[in-house]
């Protein structure tokens, strides 16, 4: 499936035909250290952006919102990973961040809480109290393996059937966790997670997601998944295999919307099945698609934007009286304001506010240019192909 | 053998339901290639309007619910979804999951989130006994309902020239252009016939609930799309199959599932649609292969 971002283009090289270009990109853009510091400036730039506007948000009084933006943010970043990458729009990668959530929940809910909410715990999990901290790479690996036998399981799937597959899965998740009242305390919220809702954890946790997700994007399988999204047809025929690239990004993904879970549920310090349902699917979605799904600069600015706009607009909800002129509020008139803004970015930049766009420091020119213009050589001739096909 | 029967009356009229629902979504994206999320917002828009029309004759009401809906899924058209008309299918998707989150909370900001009682189609919600079973009536109306508009969708689709012209766009909508079909109406007959199921289905909705909330289209929108991805993606008749394939067995899981398990029905249902999209990904009903072809 073709997404409707273009890749940044260089009007020079249209054609990418330029000797040199062919070289593979990631290990070859110059020599040295500073090679090297041309391909991580994404990640450093965007922990820039980060930073400032968390610093922008707390200025602004907004503490809390600022640690919920930054807990979206690795949900966000971990949807990224997967729909960007593939193209694949994907509704029910929230059901890993409710894996993620019951997992963290169980490990660190004081045996106390236990005894009295879910008294059918099997013994040796009822006695479990683990430091929050710790739990989460219990929660990261249960992530990974939950996203890797999944994706095993749609392997073989395209488009809107692997779309469609998450959002089962996530109704499946969803009927579990509410219905295994053992387990979960079924539909109710169960109290007493012990709370996190400090900056500096969901920080490191932002940051380290964003990292890795660079990396991670610079990867071979990775790359070649970006392949099979501009052209998959094209894809298979030069021996791509275009299954695996996109199994290797669902688990990936997997792993950081469980990490997301597991912060949102210590940030709020209750669980509930309803934290992790459609809602919350479609706010996710929003903030992948306002940045631009298709590049991890456009999945951290879609988040930050949409969640200070959501927090500016918070007066509609609640009504103002300023210099005399008074208004009441409706609660929900932000999100009407807030789902417009969303059709309006859709219909005039399809691609998102970034486009594609990857923000990287302006060293070693050649390198880049490279890279660039065989990204545009792919796309100019996709689109030729697409065109006719698409024009709908 | 009562208690199978009785399953099989109530798999008919849920099925029956979904069937409906399914096509309002599969006629949208017949023409369009839009999965309509939103389409859940406009059923519970009519139901409002049921709720204004509150102690009207029938024939205010119905006729009330399908204005509001054809107004607001043709609105919905041409503000939200046909500056996105040459944009991927998955663009559209997510405009409409926006739109049915606009709609969603405009609801809520106007008419607010509690419940309002609906006492349209309440007569509709006694039961009847036919035979060994007992239904309520909104479920013989119903059956009755998807029998006569799928008839009319039929004679619609086959006989005026606009409905074979929908059944061109759906094939191969430059072709149907070249060849002179209209789009724009085309597609906005598709969106005026959804708008006015959607009104149905709102009616019967609330005839069986009472009650509606801005939340209560989450459900129908969801189980229509899946519906509609079962049956298979592309065909009114593959839909409509995929929707009473799915309102059926989630009655036949009720009656067949032991009581301790009954609360993960759900769970059971999905796993099958996933396990039915992993064997099938074009859907039940469509023979064409998955593969999109270069």
């Amino acid at each position: 499936m073709r997404t409707e971002s273009a890749m940044p283009t260089n009007p020079t090289h249209p054609t990418g035909s330029k000797r040199g270009d062919m070289k593979p990109t990631s290990r070859t853009i110059g020599r040295g250290w500073l090679a090297v510091s041309a391909d991580w400036s994404t990640p450093l730039l965007l922990s820039g952006i980060v930073l400032m506007a968390v610093a922008l948000m707390s200025l602004l009084g907004f503490g809390r919102t600022g640690v919920e933006a930054l807990i979206m943010l690795v949900a966000v970043v971990g949807l990224h990973a997967y729909s960007g990458v593939t193209g694949i729009a994907t509704f029910g990668h929230v059901g890993f961040m409710a894996i993620g959530g019951y997992v963290a929940t169980l490990l660190t809910l004081p045996a106390v809480v236990k005894s009295y909410r879910l008294p059918g715990l099997p013994p040796w999990l009822a006695g479990t109290e683990m430091d929050p901290y710790l739990a989460l790479v219990v929660v990261y690996a249960c992530g990974v393996v939950a996203a890797g036998v999944f994706g095993l399981l749609i392997w073989r799937l395209n488009g809107l059937a692997a779309g469609i597959s998450t959002l089962a899965f996530l109704l499946v998740t969803y009927n579990v966790t509410s219905g295994w009242e053992d387990v979960t305390g079924g539909r109710g919220a169960v109290p007493g997670v012990p709370q996190i809702s400090d900056t500096a954890p969901a920080l490191v946790v932002a940051l380290l997601a964003i990292w890795a997700t660079a990396w991670f994007g610079r990867t071979r399988q990775v790359r070649m998944a970006r392949a099979a999204r501009e052209d998959e047809a094209a894809a298979h025929a030069i021996g791509i295999r275009v299954h695996l690239g996109r199994w290797v990004a669902m688990t990936f993904s997997g792993g950081v919307m469980a990490l997301a879970g597991g912060l949102y549920v210590y940030f709020v310090g209750s669980i509930s099945p309803d934290f992790f349902y459609v809602p919350m699917m479609f706010s996710l979605l929003t903030f992948l698609v306002v940045g631009g799904m298709t590049s991890l600069t456009g999945a951290v600015v879609g988040t930050l934007a949409v969640q200070l706009l959501r927090q500016l607009l918070e007066p509609l909800d609640r009504g103002w009286d300023v210099a005399g002129i008074a208004f009441d509020g409706r609660p929900g008139l932000r999100f009407v304001v807030l789902g417009l803004l969303t059709l309006l970015v859709l219909a005039k930049r399809p691609g998102g506010l970034v486009n594609g766009f990857e923000i990287r420091l302006p060293m070693r020119r050649k390198g880049s240019h490279a890279e660039q213009s065989a990204q545009a050589a792919t796309t100019t001739s996709v689109s030729l192909a697409n065109d006719s096909a698409l024009q709908r | 053998m009562n208690d199978l029967a009785q399953a099989a009356a109530d798999a008919i009229s849920s099925g029956s339901l979904y069937a409906l629902i399914a096509l309002g979504i599969a006629l949208v994206f017949g023409v369009m290639r839009l999965v309509n999320m939103a389409y859940g917002e406009i059923v519970v828009a009519t139901a409002y309007a049921a709720y204004f029309l509150q102690d009207r004759p029938v024939w205010i009401v119905l006729p009330g619910m399908v204005v509001a809906g054809v107004v607001l899924s043709v609105l919905t058209e041409r503000l939200a979804f046909r500056p996105l008309r040459n944009a991927s299918p998955t663009t559209m998707l997510i405009a409409a999951f926006a739109v049915s989150f606009t709609l969603q909370n405009a609801a809520l900001a106007t008419v607010g989130a509690s419940p309002r009682s609906i006492t349209a189609g309440a007569s509709l919600a006694s039961a009847r006994t036919i035979g060994p079973v007992e239904v309520p009536g909104y479920s013989i109306v119903t059956v009755i309902a998807v029998v006569v508009i799928v008839v009319g969708l039929r004679a619609f689709l086959l006989k005026t020239s606009l409905g074979i012209g929908m059944r061109a766009a759906s094939e191969d909508f430059d072709a149907a252009r070249l060849v002179g079909v209209n789009a724009n109406s085309v597609i906005r007959v598709a969106f005026v016939l959804s708008g006015a199921i959607a009104a149905v289905v709102g009616y019967l909705l609330v005839s069986a609930t009472g009650g509606i909330t801005p939340t209560s289209g989450l459900a129908p929108a969801l189980l229509g799309f899946i519906a509609v991805v079962v049956g298979g993606m592309g065909s009114l008749s593959a839909a409509a199959l995929g929707g009473f394939l799915l309102g059926a067995v989630t009655q036949f899981l009720q009656y067949l599932l032991p009581n301790d398990v009954l609360v993960f029905r759900d769970a059971f249902l999905f796993s099958g649609v996933l396990a039915l999209l992993i064997w099938r990904p074009q859907g039940l009903f469509i023979r064409q292969n998955a593969q999109e072809r270069v």
